[in-house]
């Protein structure tokens, strides 16, 4: 059982990993067109969309890497658990605005459909990241212990 | 015996708090300097203050240049009727089948179409454009950067109301 856990927390870590990188990495190719993508929500002044455009993606693929590499993984859980309430809570805006724009999410690589869509999803990686974070704090702290 | 456990308690909890917040400042401070970075290194990069405009997109001012356009308002009936560009044609996505006739019989291969909606935030120029675009074989379709907004605001373009003749 705790070796069948152990299985499904390391194919949910990779799994949140992957999608962080790629998501990262799409953005990161064209940060012109992320910018276009948080200006259509017409929530943030321009001076922190652009600084979000350049610096979001960077930390989405470092972080997405230290999950998947195990490095800082508890701080990388943390920023990736802040930015999705952040993105549900952006997409909840849009929606009660009356905003029906691509949330730019992956680029123009698009596989969530909707706003509604796309608050589960993000609900749903928010609880695999709340896991993820527990796990790893967990095992950081019994190594710490043991040092 | 059991203080001396809550104080190791306690220590591993502050250490690993510790830990945390100079980890979670590392990846901070290495996502700060990589955007930076990207801004002189990225060719894709935006500059500050620059206006970008998407694949398809066209700006008031180099369409205002163009000399045969046939404006398409994609926003709804009633917005279409409050005001609109003078001479543009209706057509939403809820009555697209109804209202691109009309369209069909004013348009000719050689007009360039510019289609807007309210603003930047709504998707239903982008929409039509593509329906234009792929099912009545139209060529030169661009949505118009700004939308709705842009278009009152320049105050460039002559504005009508009421129903369309």
């Amino acid at each position: 059982m705790k070796l069948l856990l152990s299985i499904l927390f390391f194919i949910l870590r990779a799994a949140a990993a992957v999608l962080f990188i790629s998501a990262g990495a799409a953005k990161i190719a064209n940060p012109g067109q992320f910018l276009l993508e948080i200006r259509a929500f017409e929530i943030l002044p321009y001076w922190m969309a652009f600084s979000t455009a350049l610096v979001l993606p960077w930390l989405e693929l470092l972080s997405g890497l230290a999950l998947l590499t195990m490095k800082y993984s508890s701080a990388a859980s943390l920023i990736l658990m802040t930015l999705t309430i952040s993105f549900i809570n952006f997409i909840a805006i849009a929606k009660r605005n009356g905003i029906d724009t691509d949330c730019g999410c992956f680029g123009q690589w698009n596989f969530i459909g909707g706003n509604t869509e796309h608050i589960v999803f993000n609900s749903a990686l928010l609880g695999v990241l709340a896991l993820t974070f527990w796990r790893c704090a967990k095992l950081q702290r019994i190594f710490d212990a043991d040092r | 015996m059991n203080s001396n456990k809550t104080l190791t308690s306690q220590a591993g909890a502050f250490s690993f708090s510790v830990k945390l917040l100079v980890r979670t400042l590392i990846l901070l401070t290495l996502s700060v300097i990589l955007g930076a970075l990207s801004l002189y290194l990225n060719p894709h990069a935006p500059s500050y203050g620059e206006d970008i405009l998407r694949e398809g997109e066209i700006d008031l001012e180099s369409a205002l240049a163009i000399k045969d356009v046939v404006w398409v308002d994609a926003r709804s009936g009633q917005e279409f009727e409050r005001s609109r560009a003078k001479d543009s044609i209706n057509i939403n996505e809820d009555d697209y089948y109804t209202q691109v006739g009309e369209f069909l019989a004013r348009w000719k291969n050689d007009k360039t179409v510019i289609v807007y909606c309210s603003s930047d935030a709504c998707s239903s120029a982008e929409n039509i454009a593509e329906r234009l675009r792929r099912e009545a074989g139209a060529d030169k379709v661009f949505v118009l950067h700004g939308g709705w907004k842009s278009v009152f605001s320049s105050g460039k373009l002559t504005l009508a109301s009421g129903k369309a003749k």
